[in-house]
């Protein structure tokens, strides 16, 4: 009895019990339904947003940050849908056409070095906010090549002239990190290789004559209001006098340069500038893009506005440029091989020459100057960064 | 088409699923079948004549089992088995063998225009085990052609698995047993993300890392061994992380597919490693080959022999390539040991632990590495026979660089952060933890890929 009398508050307080646990788990249920509900419309609504974004703002054609032409919508034909080459180009065109593309690339570079504490991205480092994309590694077969081709030019195209020979190389960026840092290339052991390989003309080092501050913060090239030392150094050696005062005229201001477009790591800003005389109104400069000479200008200011603002000077690279100085001595002649960092060395080594003409190997293939040049009595630079030089496969 | 690829993710999926979605439930095989053939037909539309002459095949065969009886029974599955094989053997294994025999009879017997059809092991076996399953009666024969072709084409399994066995879909295939419910859908959801990370922002990066370990010329042996650990985690990653995916797509789209990982490393001996890795192909040879022909039933020398098949067959699924037939061999002696050699006793200690981790490291350099001379170098390089620096600069900085990389994969290896997530969320007032950790690392992949990151797609080989 007394059982019994004990157990009906035990009972009671068991169904309560059971209300509430009832109560508690649709409580619960209802909550776990919402949250459902709410996992699954943000999935979608993610995927849905960024598919909304590619048809609403992925319609450009270039990327200014990564400075290339995106991939376009695939022409549809019958017969590349069968060999799945429609298909293969529509993946690119949506990887390129993505809504909010430029954030998530942002997001993308942050993430790989914060998120995963990746030293570099993809090779480029953030030091003292200059972007450098580190040379890792000296590819002896890549001076041999170079070396070949200029060994080439030389024997081929210069012998039994009055030429004289110079050979200068330009530091990138990665040259004033200390070596191994970041598991930096040996440069002192580049310069010696190069110079025990390219044993036919005078030395100019401008080694002493740069630092990291001469260069761009998100570009590889050197800045040419920065490059006068180098220049005055080049000139003295060649034995010609620069011009005697520059102003500094802004092309860009906000400028990215190409490493700036290949990652989203912190950086400094930099403004595009060039050195200007007024004697330079009076030079005549010609490009041979097409083979047939086309009148151009030292600064292409126009080109600011382009995927490649570092095409200002001269109007970026070609295979052959001349110049034309009418107030230099008519005896002084300059030939100059050279990557784009000479693009914006020859303007103000052209001061010094009547005639000036810039070749890019990469461009002209060297087999071809005999019938572009006549070489007689010229000064013959081979101004190359150590960049091109370690990966020369390009020069033709 | 890849499920991690900005095609797939921004315009496949949601317009299949709407499709899906919004069809009544008489369309919704059709239109999962109709978005399954394209994207089986996408990359290359020719593939669609043979997956389509394979279904056929499939398909008529059951038919006639159904209705034959006796030798004329077992000539149908004989027929349907013969066709499907050949198929594979053509497509996969003929020029390897043309290769050897090129080799013995001094002659050039391969054909160059042979392309390995994606995904052609996996559907093959899905058919394999249709035919045997009617065939012994296991499962009644499928008489709706539709249901068949979505058995053998989803496209959320067909080209990675896991390999689904009919037995255990059949009930799904028939749209009135499917149930679509948001719980369902959020699962699903949950674990194709979850599976898209451990795809795109673990296994790609550690697939592009082994890539730079190749490239560097200055190596040490410790260095070499990290590029074993990326490679054993990369498989796992990629692997793992795809199967995810097709059973998180799955589950959205009310399919129930089994498991194919288990957390394999965490077992101490190989025997239990395959118990947890890649299950679905496991559980397929054990199934379909092991047990018909005799298990443990016949003698120790017939057991010895059935794992012998089991593992050379198992290396030749991976590859058509002397190292997935000598991956094989090798998983085939040390199972073969731990059953018959090493007390048991001794396979619970710690060092048999050791050993057994380093097994697997070496077994997945194996694997993945182009040739034998490679394994070979590697394996020299590895135990200090390459004349190499113990470490150097270049070890220091890839293993700094990549230390977050690395513990992330590790630590993925253990369910306690699985454990620990579940926990978290399942409190009343973490709830919204879920939906917004999804939202992120699906943002966070989605960023990788548009990125252009390097992404390989393993797949191919199989």
């Amino acid at each position: 009895m007394k059982k019994r009398i004990d157990s009906k508050p035990a009972r009671s307080l068991s169904k309560g019990t059971k209300i509430a646990k009832l109560e508690t788990e649709r409580t619960q249920d209802e909550a776990s339904r919402k949250r459902s509900i709410l996992t699954s419309v943000l999935f979608f609504g993610v995927l849905g947003c960024f598919l909304a974004g590619t048809l609403l703002f992925g319609n450009t054609d270039l990327s200014y940050s990564e400075r290339r032409k995106l991939a376009p919508f695939p022409k549809l034909e019958a017969k590349a849908i069968l060999s799945g080459q429609w298909q293969e180009e529509f993946e690119d065109f949506a990887t390129d056409h993505v809504g909010f593309r430029e954030q998530l690339l942002k997001i993308k570079s942050l993430s790989s070095r914060y998120m995963f504490g990746n030293l570099d991205d993809d090779g480029i480092i953030s030091h003292d906010k200059y972007l450098i994309q580190v040379e890792r590694e000296i590819h002896e077969d890549s001076l041999d090549y170079a070396a070949g081709i200029f060994a080439d030019i030389v024997q081929k195209d210069l012998a039994g002239t009055s030429c004289k020979v110079y050979l200068s190389i330009i530091p990138d960026k990665s040259y004033f990190l200390k070596k191994d840092e970041y598991l930096n290339m040996d440069y002192e052991a580049f310069f010696e290789q190069a110079k025990e390989k390219m044993e036919f003309g005078n030395w100019i080092d401008l080694r002493n004559t740069l630092q990291l501050d001469d260069y761009y913060y998100t570009d590889p090239h050197w800045r040419q209001e920065k490059i006068l030392d180098a220049a005055t150094r080049l000139a003295d050696s060649m034995g010609v006098r620069l011009l005697d005062a520059y102003t500094v005229k802004t092309a860009l201001n906000d400028f990215i340069g190409q490493t700036g477009g290949r990652t989203m790591l912190p950086s400094g800003s930099d403004t595009l500038r060039c050195l200007w005389n007024e004697e330079m109104k009076d030079w005549t400069v010609r490009r041979y893009d097409t083979g047939k000479p086309e009148v151009s200008a030292i600064y292409d200011l126009d080109k600011a506005q382009g995927m490649d603002p570092y095409q200002i000077f001269l109007g970026g690279s070609s295979g052959m440029i001349e110049i034309d100085n009418p107030h230099a001595d008519p005896n002084r002649q300059l030939i100059v091989f050279s990557d784009s960092y000479g693009s914006s060395m020859v303007p103000l080594l052209a001061g010094g020459y009547s005639k000036t003409t810039l070749i890019d190997l990469r461009n002209l293939p060297h087999w071809r100057l005999k019938s572009l040049i006549d070489f007689k009595d010229q000064d013959v630079l081979f101004l190359y960064s150590t960049s091109v030089l370690n990966a020369s496969q390009s020069m033709k | 088409m890849e499920f991690s690829s900005i095609a797939f993710l921004i315009w496949f999926l949601p317009l299949c699923s709407l499709c899906y979605f919004a069809a009544s439930r008489s369309w919704k095989n059709f239109v999962l079948l109709g978005f399954s053939l394209l994207f089986y037909g996408w990359s290359r539309p020719e593939w669609l004549l043979l997956i389509g002459l394979e279904c056929l095949v499939g398909y008529g065969c059951g038919l006639f089992m159904d209705k034959l009886t006796g030798k004329r029974r077992q000539l149908a599955l004989i027929s349907g088995v013969g066709i499907i094989c050949a198929l594979l053997f053509w497509f996969k294994y003929f020029n390897f063998f043309a290769a050897i025999a090129g080799q013995i009879f001094n002659a050039d017997l391969l054909v160059k225009t042979i392309v390995l059809p994606i995904g052609i092991s996996f559907y093959t076996f899905q058919i394999l085990s249709y035919l045997a399953d009617v065939y012994t009666q296991k499962t009644p024969v499928q008489k709706s052609l539709l249901r068949f072709c979505l058995y053998v084409c989803m496209f959320f399994q067909l080209i990675a698995g896991p390999i689904v066995r009919y037995s255990e879909i059949e009930r799904q295939l028939d749209d009135r047993n499917r149930h679509l419910s948001w719980q369902k859908t959020q699962k699903g959801a949950a674990q194709f993300v979850c599976g898209l990370a451990k795809k795109v922002l673990i296994a790609n990066q550690l697939s592009s890392l082994s890539v730079f370990f190749r490239s560097v010329s200055t190596p040490s042996v410790v260095f070499y061994w990290l590029n074993g650990l990326a490679i054993t985690l990369f498989i796992y990653y990629d692997f793992s992380g795809y199967s995810d995916m097709a059973i998180g797509l799955g589950k959205m789209m009310g399919f129930e597919l089994p498991e194919n990982f288990d957390y394999p490393f965490l077992e101490g001996n190989f025997t239990a490693f395959w118990r947890h890795w890649h299950m679905t192909l496991t559980r397929w040879f054990r199934d379909y080959v092991y047990i018909p022909l005799g298990g443990n039933r016949k003698g120790k020398a017939r057991q010895i022999f059935n794992l012998l098949v089991v593992w050379l067959l198992t290396g030749l699924w991976h590859g058509a390539a002397w190292n997935f037939v000598l991956w094989g061999l090798l998983f085939f002696v040390l199972l073969a040991l731990e059953k018959f050699v090493i007390p048991v006793s001794w396979q619970k200690t710690w060092w048999y632990r050791l050993i057994f981790l380093c097994g697997i490291l070496l077994s997945f350099v194996l694997f993945y590495d182009d040739s034998l001379a490679q394994f070979q170098s590697d394996l020299q390089a590895m135990f200090g026979f390459g004349g190499l620096p113990l470490t150097n600069g270049v070890t220091i900085y890839t293993l700094l660089s990549n230390l977050v990389l690395f513990f992330a994969a590790i630590a993925g290896c253990f369910p306690f952060w699985k454990r620990q997530y579940h926990h978290l969320i399942s409190q009343a007032q973490m709830g919204w933890i879920e939906p917004a950790g999804m939202v992120l690392v699906l943002v966070l992949c989605i960023a990788w890929l548009a990125a252009g990151t390097f992404n390989p797609f393993l797949y191919f080989r199989f």
